[in-house]
């Protein structure tokens, strides 16, 4: 190679990797001189998605397990009462209704299954409730081992003897006989009076109760300000010591759980029940009630839509008492220019709880009827509905905010 | 023929090994990290022995792993053997290990594939073939080179299209997801930054490799690849990537780089054997040069299949498409039974949440999971039942559009290397532009 060639090679290669750098600088250049947020190119939009993160768990998840604890004590207090009063099975009206009011609630906080709740395995929740591990003959075996005439504690209990499921059976079950096969019966049940049975029950059903109190005390405490301040946590993720390395890891966290709405309430609740998807009855295409959530009070259409109210409420914010909303999800994403994504998703979850609304009756009843009937069309077409708004959710929403699905982000990726 | 006559003589003309015992020092010490860590961080359970079921490698088909605590002990025997390549103790059989350790530790389940795993095997596979005592072919260093090159090379020609050039994606969506980084983070807002760093990246790919190359661009070159992979190691969760790259940067160096470094390195260096012949056979050139013909035929392999190799992913694997797209599937399976009745099957019954992830944009996954669907419901008594997948997937930020045919029962249909007639057609339009989000925390 010639001097004059061998000098071209490197001033070509010295104009070109000039050119490199100062393409690797341009996002760096541009960006450094607009350092200052009050400058207009950085100004245009803003969107604190740490704020919403706070607000959602400040304003609305935080006032709800305090309300929850409320509930609960309210719960217990109305066992108790109905204990008292001779445990006679049609005295339970106050109970039954204080009941409903805390599932209604918990069934939000369902969505909700974050921080607290899901430490150590979702252990608090599972002592809140055990759902889908649940066993009506394991409660009766607990009111079985209560003596009536002592307290009972069941705070050692397994998750499957107490909890709101086991209250729901305990308080909505009808009949004396215990819900268990042969060798699995309670010692003693069969010379039992009926009387009896309903006294074991009540006392059972008021340990579970101080149980659950318990729970939703210790749910709450981790929680308040003065507590656990779970909020302070989120406040903090990214910074050193902090729970959450960044807080698009705290985000993560806080978004896996509404993954919910897509195991628990779309295929679960509605899915399994409604044969569309495989069940325990493992007839196919037939409806299975054994697959409904609840199958003592008959709650499973409220259970549904508390959720979709839930995850509502994440996706547009939290109603404000001065009108408009607080920071959601769709404002995140119109914030981003993803306004299209935005409308689609709030029309879809405004399609899913109208679709679930629009069941005539009970979820159990409507999967009772005929086939072609009005019922189990609507059953199919709330199916449908979760099952579009589960989709946007998983695909373009995740790939939208750089999320994860749950438990997908922990390994290495190229 | 005088050039190859030329070339051959000057591949075989022996260069000072230190530079490939300093290279052989990084990567030991890297991949023993690596190995350590799928102990540490629990992934052998996690990967190998929690998962209900496993994708396989066309042409490979199922590997089982090991009985715990089988892959714990086999990652460990990798870090020493790591150990071991590090401290040039018995070189070649270490490299080969690692090779046939990481290739079979990959092949039990397919969604763990990484592009690093295969550079990887690749890398230690060269390793144990290629000589390593104190004084080496020249050959033996264009080698190793011509394989970084041809990572860097098909990284950069993954990028030439319209979703990373002119969309900035997938940068775009996620860098908005990192608007939290100290000083840069506020920049990540804007799709103006994912754009340039689009760019910047296709062009530090497809010229790297050159400018390590010329002595004169080489040390502003390496700092520019230090800033590039430190980045990339910062943003994104790449495990060993940016610093394997970087230590295969230093085999562009000059061959006697590390006496440089004098003290401990040139007494470490002068220990290793030096061998009493460096000839380089004719038939090890003919090998080399098929090993490069795989290499660039492999990736090359993608433009043989219609349609966007990031929307199909026919050719996707062993073709370096690294960080290249974003892509979220939902999948489920509608199983029609002899009798007409049908029932959704979702794969969580059979997957995690990684594996879910990998399975659900990928359309041979979706088919090896429908197999297992069908297989499962046959031997519960079902009879010939049909699967159809219910598959939509979002690429690059793009509304969900279906990937498989609703209409193919994926229970009939084979798997080959042709193409698939049954995975529709990618999107057409633009990838989505996202951008203006402010900086996190600015408005508390």
């Amino acid at each position: 190679m010639s001097n004059a060639a061998r000098w071209r090679s490197r001033w070509s290669r010295s104009v070109g990797l000039a050119a490199f750098l100062a393409v690797m600088g341009v996002g760096c250049g541009r960006s450094g001189s607009g350092g200052s947020s009050s400058d207009g190119w950085l100004e245009d939009a803003r969107y604190d998605r740490k704020a919403m993160l706070l607000d959602l768990a400040a304003e609305v998840v935080r006032p709800e397990v305090a309300g929850f604890r409320q509930d609960a004590a309210a719960l217990a207090a109305a066992v108790s009462a109905w204990r008292k009063a001779g445990a006679a099975a049609d005295g339970r009206d106050a109970a039954q209704s204080a009941w409903q009011a805390a599932w209604q609630r918990w069934q939000r906080l369902e969505v909700f299954q974050f921080g607290p709740a899901a430490m150590d395995s979702h252990a608090m929740r599972d002592r809140i409730y055990g759902w889908p591990v649940v066993s009506a003959c394991a409660v009766d075996q607990g009111a079985a081992a209560c003596d009536p005439s002592a307290a009972c504690d069941a705070a050692a209990a397994l998750p499957n003897r107490k909890g709101l499921d086991a209250l729901e059976f305990l308080l909505f079950r009808d009949s004396a006989e215990h819900e268990c096969p042969g060798p699995a019966a309670p010692k003693d049940w069969a010379g039992w009076s009926e009387a009896e049975r309903w006294q074991r029950r009540a006392a059972w059903a008021d340990a579970v109760a101080v149980d659950l109190v318990a729970a939703a005390d210790a749910l709450d405490q981790a929680w308040r300000a003065d507590g656990g301040d779970y909020v302070s946590v989120l406040e903090h993720a990214g910074e050193s010591g902090s729970a959450f390395p960044s807080l698009r890891e705290a985000i993560n966290h806080f978004t896996d759980a509404l993954f919910y709405l897509d195991t628990e309430t779309k295929t679960m609740k509605v899915g399994q029940p409604a044969g569309i998807a495989g069940n325990a009855c493992g007839i196919f295409g037939e409806p299975c009630l054994l697959a409904l959530e609840s199958r003592w009070a008959w709650a499973n259409k409220a259970a549904i839509l508390a959720n979709l109210e839930a995850f509502a409420t994440v996706v547009k914010g939290r109603p404000l008492a001065a009108g408009g909303r607080g920071p959601g999800v769709a404002a995140w994403l119109r914030a981003i220019d993803a306004a299209a994504l935005a409308d689609t998703l709030e029309s879809q979850v405004d399609a899913a709880i109208a679709a679930v609304t629009a069941i005539p009756g009970e979820l159990d009843e409507a999967l009772q009827g005929a086939a072609d009937g009005a019922g189990r069309k609507a059953v199919q077409a709330a199916y449908d509905a979760l099952v579009e708004l589960m989709r946007t959710m998983k695909t373009q929403l995740l790939t939208t905010l750089g999320l994860d699905l749950p438990d997908a982000a922990a390994a290495d990726a190229d | 023929m005088r050039w190859p006559a030329s070339l051959v003589r000057r591949a075989a003309e022996p260069v000072d090994g230190a530079s490939l015992a300093t290279w052989r020092f990084g990567l030991g010490l890297i991949l023993a990290v690596a190995h350590l860590r799928f102990v540490t961080e629990g992934w052998t359970e996690r990967f190998y022995e929690t998962p209900v079921h496993r994708f396989y490698y066309w042409l490979i088909g199922p590997v089982a792993p090991l009985p715990a605590p089988g892959m714990d002990l086999l990652h460990l025997l990798l870090a020493a053997a790591g150990v071991a390549l590090a401290v040039s103790w018995r070189p070649r059989w270490m490299a080969a290990l690692l090779a046939l350790g990481t290739a079979y530790a990959d092949a039990i389940d397919l969604t763990r594939y990484l592009n690093h795993h295969w550079l990887v095997v690749l890398l230690c596979a060269l390793c144990a073939a290629l000589p390593a005592d104190g004084r080496v072919p020249r050959g033996a260093l264009w080698l190793l080179r011509a394989q970084v090159a041809v990572v860097y090379t098909f990284a950069a020609v993954a990028k030439m299209g319209p979703d990373w050039l002119l969309d900035g994606q997938p940068l775009n969506t996620w860098l908005l997801a990192r608007t939290d980084w100290p000083l840069l983070g506020r920049f990540f807002a804007y799709r103006e930054a994912a754009v340039a760093m689009s760019w910047a990246g296709m062009l530090f790919d497809l010229t790297i490799v050159w400018w390590l190359s010329a002595r004169r661009t080489r040390l502003p070159a390496f700092a520019v690849l230090l800033l590039f992979h430190g980045m990339t190691a910062l943003l994104f969760r790449i495990g060993i990537f940016p610093w394997l790259m970087t230590v295969n940067a230093t085999l562009f160096f000059d061959p006697s780089w590390p006496r440089r470094l004098g003290g401990h390195v040139v007494r470490w260096l002068d220990r290793l054997p030096v061998p009493t012949a460096t000839r380089l056979p004719r038939w090890a050139i003919g090998l080399a040069a098929l090993y490069l013909a795989i290499q660039v035929l492999l990736p090359l392999r993608a433009f043989l299949y219609p349609g966007n190799v990031l929307w199909a992913e026919e050719g996707m694997r062993f073709s370096w498409r690294v960080m290249v797209r974003e892509k979220h599937g939902d999948v489920s399976f509608r199983v029609r039974l002899p009798d007409g009745r049908s029932v959704v099957e979702v794969p969580r019954r059979w997957l995690d949440g990684e594996q879910e992830r990998e399975m659900a944009s990928q359309p041979d996954l979706i088919w090896q999971l429908a197999q297992r669907v069908a297989a499962d419901h046959r031997a519960a008594g079902h009879g010939e039942v049909a699967v159809f997948a219910d598959a939509w997937v979002s690429l690059n930020g793009r509304p969900p559009r279906r990937m498989i045919d609703p209409e193919t029962d994926l229970a009939q249909v084979s798997d080959t290397c042709a193409s698939k007639p049954w995975i529709l057609p990618g999107p057409t339009d633009r990838a989505a532009h996202l951008g203006r989000v402010a900086m996190a925390g600015g408005a508390r």
